[in-house]
């Protein structure tokens, strides 16, 4: 048993031992910590350090974590003679296979992850009337460790300021109580305590400073930032700003400067900051996509989940050893399949190179591999023609207040049927009765007599039907025609489109979908199938429709006098007149076509009454906001 | 008379049947076993996906098979026997579908239209039209 001295005496070398082994024993661990504290040198330089022999401490690694402090905990396995993890030491011995050196490296993280919050308040009685870099001074010429001493503030009559991980430092510091003497031949009286690191919120004056050293660490080059061991970053510690990572308050501060200065930032090293939480790391996610290598050596992540925070950073190099998650894992594969599993395009974990994930054929699934859609299809060219011809006449007339001529495109005893889905509630549900009366959905209709009921026969019954449907105006440049059989006896058509209804107290656009079924009749052809199918239009659809002004299909017929008020459920056609008139009250109003028309209707289209009630309608709050065009 | 009625009457519903179980095996291959969909298909079978043609059965079932994996949701259904005048007595029937379809995380509207013919005692696709209804051409 190496050691024998008082529980102060074991403190102590357990404290520089570790350090002694991290150096020792860890020579050779490539990921060698480049971080290691300022006190490294310190211990090294202690020559009590070799009372113990190196064997005892083989076993325990270099892990034993930070600094440790008093509490009884850390000396566990000093008294049990074992080391704690037993599976590190084949790790540590000769050289590790690539397995295991990942493995030990994790193990050596959590013991220093685990490292407690060392933080001791150093409080000098009674200095409040003296200077402050006077005794700063005085305590710095008579102690050998190197320290730095975060927030020296006043309590009540004296001063405080802390220490962080430098406990050594601290006893050092203590020591001196009554022994050290400023000019004035003043003895200062010196008290040590354990302490909560201090908690002071962040000003607006403060951020100001903030960002000044963050831009001094920010590499436009290597576009990295590095806020490594933020709170002790020298210049904040002379300004007396203590702002660590880990508060969720200042992390805040830290990701607004990042995303509204640096968001082309590539690099950010976030090690050592005891960050727990990426609460407000994760908003980097979409305002920082450039964001490649993430380094959060040493904090205090517990949970791999903590990391789906940043989950769309395409990661190439990350870095958790020192995290407790990184111990959460049985062995290396697990580890790295659960950080790609969040990033999978990381190529380095904690500094090694990763083997290049090999995966299945089946994973590069891509919706986009999906066939490009082209545009209308003819089996024969020489259909097209004839085809798109018959559909321009055949909507002409449609599109008109009188679909009767629509008859001579149907033989005697041709078979029309109409099906629609549309959303139960909503704008898509309203004035659909027709369609929905009419339906022939087969999914929904399972009455065999209804089924043969809604089954259209015949001419004079097509024509009946689609004369009770409501005035539509089809955008043709919606059209989308497909012919994949064009024979001489056979013509299978399939055209897709958008139309509105004049009826509907919102134009919304509807998309119909229709298959023709054409056979050679007399010198021409006729319709003898037809299946009509409706629904309401995609937003994607809305967006491309109706782009140029359809040209109005009444405009053959007689127009009525303008003078003449129609009822605003009618579904007469519009004069071209009265066209412009909806056109530019909806331009002046700013309200949806349909209710420009109501009003204008209302207003026997007198347009300056029209605009005197909308107005006063509007002042009053009456108007509906869903009457008003709405983007997309 | 009644009894023309009658047999018209049959050959309506019957088409309904009929389309009812083809849109079922249809569906039911296209997501769950590509590989018999050319069962289905006439070998000469025509198919026009999104503007996409494909002529025969062998060329459709190594276009769907290209596909990435499915899921059909069936909304609407219809079917009529086409008309005598058009086909004489070879039995055919017209089958328009609407629905979404799923393939991996984009969900789309569809609508898709059948040409069916008896081929011995079996039916099979002459033609097949199957659009987005998000027109996506370019």
């Amino acid at each position: 048993m190496a050691f024998r001295g008082n529980r102060r005496q074991q403190r102590f070398n357990h404290g520089h031992m570790k350090y002694r082994n991290e150096h020792d024993d860890r020579g050779h661990n490539l990921n060698h910590s480049k971080n290691s504290y300022n006190d490294f040198t310190v211990y090294r330089g202690n020559d009590r350090s070799n009372r113990v022999p190196d064997g005892h401490w083989r076993g325990g690694g270099g892990g034993i974590g930070g600094n440790r402090d008093r509490r009884g905990g850390n000396f566990r396995g000093q008294r049990n003679n074992r080391p704690p993890f037993r599976d590190h030491v084949e790790g540590d011995e000769g050289r590790p296979n690539r397995q295991n050196m990942f493995k030990s490296k994790r193990k050596n993280r959590h013991y220093q992850s685990n490292a407690n919050d060392n933080w001791n308040k150093i409080v000098i009685k009674d200095a409040g009337p003296l200077d402050k870099e006077e005794v700063m001074y005085a305590i710095r010429n008579l102690v050998e460790h190197p320290f730095t001493p975060i927030m020296y503030e006043p309590e009540g009559n004296n001063r405080v300021f802390y220490l962080e991980d430098n406990f050594a430092a601290a006893r050092a510091i203590q020591d001196l109580n009554r022994r050290v003497s400023l000019r004035s031949g003043q003895k200062l009286t010196i008290h040590l305590n354990r302490a909560a690191p201090p908690s002071r919120a962040i000003t607006a004056e403060q951020i100001e400073q903030i960002k000044v050293v963050m831009s001094d660490r920010y590499c436009v080059e290597l576009k990295r930032l590095d806020l490594m061991k933020f709170h002790s970053d020298s210049n904040l510690v002379k300004a007396d700003i203590f702002c660590p990572l880990n508060r969720i308050a200042n992390m805040k501060i830290i990701v607004d400067v990042i995303i509204s200065n640096i968001p082309l930032v590539e690099e950010i090293d976030f090690s050592s900051n005891r960050i727990y939480t990426l609460e407000e790391t994760g908003r980097l996610v979409g305002t920082c996509p450039n964001i490649k290598r993430i380094n959060f050596r040493q904090n205090k992540m517990n949970n791999i989940e903590t990391l789906q925070k940043l989950h769309g950073l395409d990661l190439v190099d990350l870095t958790l050893e020192g995290n407790p998650l990184c111990d959460k894992f049985r062995d290396t594969e697990t580890y790295i399949s659960a950080v790609r599993k969040k990033f999978p395009k990381v190529l380095y974990l904690d500094g090694t190179e990763l083997p290049k994930p090999i995966g299945f054929e089946v994973d590069d699934e891509d919706p986009s591999k999906l066939p490009k859609s082209l545009a209308s299809y003819f089996a024969v060219p020489g259909v097209r023609d004839l085809v798109l011809k018959f559909i321009e006449q055949y909507y002409q007339i449609f599109d008109s207040d009188d679909r009767r001529p629509l008859g001579a495109a149907y033989t005697e005893d041709a078979l029309f049927s109409l099906a629609c889905t549309f959303p139960e509630s909503g704008p898509g549900s309203r004035y659909t009765n027709i369609y929905v009366a009419e339906s022939r959905n087969l999914k929904k209709l399972n009455n065999s007599d209804k089924r043969y009921q809604n089954m259209i026969r015949g001419r004079d019954n097509i024509i009946a039907l689609l004369c009770k449907l409501p005035i539509t105006t089809h955008d043709p440049e919606s059209f989308t025609v497909d012919v994949p059989i064009a024979e001489a006896t056979l013509i299978h058509i399939t055209l897709t489109g958008v139309f509105r209804q004049l009826s509907d107290r919102i134009p919304l656009v509807r998309s119909f979908s229709r298959t023709f079924v054409v056979i050679p009749q007399g010198s021409g052809y006729c319709i003898c199938n037809e299946t009509l199918f409706v629904t309401t239009a995609t937003i994607e659809q809305q967006k491309k429709s109706f782009k140029n002004p359809v040209p109005s299909s009444s405009d053959s017929g007689p127009s009525p006098s303008v003078t003449v008020p129609t009822t605003p459920a009618s579904g007469q056609a519009l004069t071209q007149e009265q066209e412009a008139v909806i056109l530019k009250f909806c331009q002046a109003s700013g309200m949806l076509p349909q209710y420009s028309r109501m009003c204008l209707e209302q207003n026997n289209w007198n347009f300056e009454k029209a605009g005197t009630l909308f107005t006063q309608l509007k002042s009053e709050n009456k108007i509906p906001p869903d009457y008003f065009a709405v983007s997309p | 008379m009644a009894a023309l009625v009658e047999a018209d009457r049959m050959q309506v519903l019957s088409a309904c049947t009929a389309a009812e179980n083809f849109t079922k095996l249809y569906y039911q291959f296209q997501d769950k076993g590509r590989h018999k969909l050319h069962k289905l298909y006439l070998d000469e079978g025509k198919l026009v996906w999104n503007g996409n043609p494909i002529e025969r059965k062998e060329n459709i079932q190594k276009f769907f098979e290209e596909l990435p994996t499915s899921v059909h949701t069936i909304t609407c259904l219809d079917s009529q026997p086409v008309n005598v005048e058009a086909v004489g007595q070879q039995s055919t029937i017209l089958v328009t579908t609407a629905g979404f379809v799923l393939f991996k995380d984009r969900k789309s509207p569809f609508q898709q239209s059948f040409l069916l013919t008896a081929k011995e005692d079996k039916w099979k696709v002459v033609s097949d039209i199957f659009r987005f209804q998000d027109q996506i051409t370019v």
